[in-house]
């Protein structure tokens, strides 16, 4: 599942990974990334953090409260490139933190990867 | 004790001893004279007379012997003997009457000597008559009666001796009389001598009494005071005038300096006083507290029974800032708005002149120019008043007052010492303000700091969500995902690539200088290995080096070069300098990366040699300031930002580590890192060619 406020960015980490074969789904703010996890929840939820609504990471936080979304990969999308951000990110459950700008293909690396290694 | 001048006690003394002296001297030459007088009688008169009286009588002898004989004999010889005698006898009678007629012989004796003398030439001109007569009978042969002539030689003989034994009783009788002066003389000067000694003596110790007893009392005071006795005193009653103008010069000596080492020690306590007061207003913070500082410090240090401090307005208005008083009394109330008109008026005038007013006796001020004291002292309930501008330049911002509810004395040092503390409160309030200032600029730099942060992190945000699409979109279209793309198309989406990352380069500089000097720069450090940084950087960086085909060779002297610091920033070092000297370098030229340890400082040292364009000399002392690009850099199109070196200096100084760079234009640029060694230096010496040419 792809949420992303911006059109643009949702729309081409969409593209690629479907063009890279898997199945997605895509949101435009955290409500509705909250409510699509928990009405069917995902393998991998590419979430951007700053988004109307609920942001990123209240999505992941509550994926993690809830016994059926708790298994759901998280990677966090997002401009804020802090280490003390990062960080944050990553202590409170993310399996992944990418900075923006990122490549279609760098993403797609980093999404692989998440999902070989399943949940540390 | 004689209480007389000296200078008339020694005259005296002097008048004294004078007279005795004339007195023995006079009493000397009368008897002197006297005796002279005597012993002149019996020298040239008595003692001549007898002998002319003697002289006569053995001549009258003589010549009653040659008549008896011319007489017995008619021996012409015997004849001529005796006209001799009587000649000669003749002679001794005339001298013995001018003896006896001498004016040296007192009156009587010589009235008595005439007589006897008259009897006596009476008695010989008898005797000589008849011999005479006798002579001539004799001559003419007639008979002489002898029995005759010796009655009156007889006679004349008695006569003669009782002269003579007059003479001499008379002269006994002088020389007793010399005996008797000298006796006088000698006991009169004796007694005078006596009597001079004992007046001396006498006139000595009362002079000396008058003198030495009061001075030496005088000098047992002054010792007294030099031992810190204050309260002795000089005896002013006893003693000579001088002596008690002494002690009398000498008590108001003690008492001037008395006063002044009262003055002197109540000017150190206000010395202190203010000296204190300027440590509280130090410890003060903030205009409000430091007022009330001064007030509760002054006040009991100088005895007052109020203290004020006003604040003088721009509009003339005079607001009460701070007060203290007695416990007994209450605060008083805000300053009426009629004196605080006339109050500011006089301020000014005093702040330009005297700097202080003293009014000792606040009901003795009549003068219709201050009709503010009236006014203050109905307000104030005062009797006396020691008030004091507070200046800052040429304007007036308050005052100090220190009031007392009855008349007294102020010191011109209690003046001083107020208007010292006036001058600190004038320094504290301009200090108070300053800090007020500088905290306000502070708050409004930080906020501002803060508003620049906020603005750059919000952009940054902002410029990274499109050129996400930008690079994603571009990166499909190369990679087929839009349909084949022509030589020309791919040329252009190569442009807009680069200029991409361009971008987030300059972005990503920004936002990393942005944070080390908003401080949220948090390094997250351990051991690192710079060998496998160098290594990783150059394998990271080989894409740029392979396209530029730039040599890039490592030389590591030490696989245990690690040192203490975060990996992230020190490979943003790295990256900087090792693209920068691959950006540099034109095709076929090198970059030569070493790393070695010094052991002589156990630093890491990490070098990057390049054959690049280098810089321009004039060029170097700018090259660390931020967007500042070497002139051939741009010369040659060469894209960068101006902010590497920056980034690459700050972040190793946040490591202890030490930059430098040497560079010469057209032949290349040699970058050194220094870094504290964090340990473990062995290893061998290793060269390792890695990309460029060999790939």
């Amino acid at each position: 599942m792809v949420a992303d406020d911006d059109r643009d960015i949702r729309d081409l980490v969409t593209f690629k990974l479907a063009t890279a074969g898997f199945t997605v789904q895509s949101v435009d703010d955290g409500v509705a990334a909250w409510a699509a996890i928990e009405a069917d929840p995902p393998d991998l939820a590419v979430l951007d953090v700053m988004m109307p609504g609920l942001s990123g990471i209240d999505v992941m936080l509550r994926a993690r409260a809830d016994e059926r979304t708790r298994s759901v990969l998280v990677i966090l999308l997002t401009a804020r490139s802090k280490d003390s951000d990062i960080e944050a990110g990553l202590s409170m459950g993310a399996d992944d933190y990418i900075v923006k700008p990122v490549g279609p293909r760098e993403l797609l690396r980093r999404v692989n990867r998440v999902l070989a290694l399943g949940h540390p | 004790m004689n209480t007389r001048p000296v200078r008339e006690q020694l005259r005296s003394l002097v008048v004294v001893l004078c007279l005795l002296m004339v007195v023995t001297s006079g009493a000397t030459l009368a008897g002197l004279r006297a005796e002279h007088g005597i012993i002149d009688e019996l020298a040239n008169v008595l003692g001549p007379a007898r002998d002319q009286n003697r002289f006569l009588l053995e001549n009258a002898t003589d010549a009653q012997s040659a008549v008896r004989g011319y007489l017995a004999t008619h021996d012409p010889t015997f004849l001529e003997a005796y006209t001799g005698a009587e000649q000669r006898g003749r002679t001794a009678e005339r001298e013995l009457r001018t003896l006896l007629a001498n004016t040296g012989i007192s009156a009587d004796n010589r009235r008595d000597y005439a007589r006897q003398q008259v009897e006596q030439d009476t008695a010989f001109a008898a005797w000589w008559r008849f011999i005479d007569g006798a002579v001539a009978m004799t001559r003419q042969g007639r008979h002489v009666d002898l029995a005759i002539s010796r009655a009156l030689f007889d006679k004349a003989s008695a006569n003669n001796t009782r002269l003579g034994t007059g003479m001499t009783q008379l002269r006994l009788a002088l020389r007793a009389d010399t005996t008797d002066v000298l006796d006088i003389v000698i006991c009169f000067v004796a007694f005078i001598s006596a009597f001079t000694v004992v007046t001396t003596i006498f006139l000595a110790r009362r002079i000396s009494r008058s003198l030495t007893v009061p001075i030496t009392e005088l000098q047992h005071v002054v010792r007294l005071q030099r031992d810190g006795d204050t309260v002795v005193r000089a005896d002013e009653a006893h003693g000579a005038v001088e002596v008690r103008d002494l002690a009398g010069v000498f008590n108001v000596l003690t008492d001037r300096n008395n006063e002044l080492v009262r003055a002197q020690a109540d000017a150190l306590r206000l010395q202190e006083v203010a000296l204190d007061v300027e440590t509280a207003l130090r410890r003060a913070s903030g205009v409000d507290e430091t007022v009330q500082m001064l007030c509760s410090t002054l006040g009991p240090a100088l005895n007052a029974r109020r203290v004020l401090v006003d604040t003088l307005y721009h509009s003339g208005k005079i607001i009460r800032s701070g007060q203290w008083h007695s416990p007994d009394l209450d605060d008083l109330p805000e300053i009426s708005d009629e004196l605080s008109v006339h109050l500011s008026r006089s301020l000014d005038h005093l702040w330009h002149t005297s700097g202080r007013l003293l009014l000792g006796d606040l009901t003795a001020c009549d003068d219709s120019d201050q009709q503010w004291i009236s006014l203050f002292r109905r307000e104030t309930g005062a009797e006396s008043l020691l008030m004091v501008p507070v200046g800052l330049g040429a304007r007036v911002i308050g005052t100090i007052k220190v009031l007392y509810d009855e008349p007294r004395d102020w010191s011109s040092t209690e003046a001083t010492t107020v208007q010292q503390i006036a001058a600190f409160l004038a320094r504290a309030i301009t200090q108070a303000e300053s800090e007020a200032q500088q905290a306000d600029y502070v708050v409004r730099l930080e906020q501002l700091d803060t508003q620049k942060t906020d603005f750059l992190s919000t952009v940054s945000h902002e410029l990274r969500t499109p050129l996400t699409s930008i690079i994603g979109y571009v990166e499909l279209l190369m990679d087929g995902a839009g349909g084949d793309v022509n030589a020309d198309q791919e040329r252009m989406l190569v442009v807009i690539e680069r200029n991409t990352i361009r971008l987030r380069g300059l972005i990503e500089d920004l936002l990393v200088l942005n944070r080390i000097e908003s401080g949220g720069l948090s390094l997250v450090t351990t051991a690192v290995s710079f060998p496998e940084l160098i290594v990783q950087t150059v394998e990271e960086l080989r894409p740029i080096s392979d396209r530029t085909d730039v040599q890039v060779t490592v030389d590591i002297a030490d696989d245990g070069a690690t040192v203490v610091g975060d990996p992230a920033y020190l490979q943003r070092i790295l990256v900087n300098v090792v693209s920068n000297a691959i950006k540099f370098t034109s095709t076929e030229g090198s970059v030569r990366i070493s790393c070695a340890i010094d052991p002589d400082t156990d630093h890491v040292t990490v070098t990057c040699q390049d054959t690049g364009i280098g810089i321009p000399e004039g060029d170097m002392e700018h090259l660390f300031n931020r967007f500042f690009r070497a002139s051939n850099a741009t010369a040659h199109a060469i894209p960068g930002t101006g902010l590497g070196l920056a980034i690459v200096r700050t972040i190793t100084e946040l490591h202890h580590g030490q930059l430098a760079l040497e560079s010469i234009e057209g032949v290349g640029t040699t970058v050194t890192l220094r870094f504290p060694s964090a340990g473990g230096t062995a290893g061998r010496p290793r060269a390792c060619p890695v990309g460029g040419a060999d790939h």
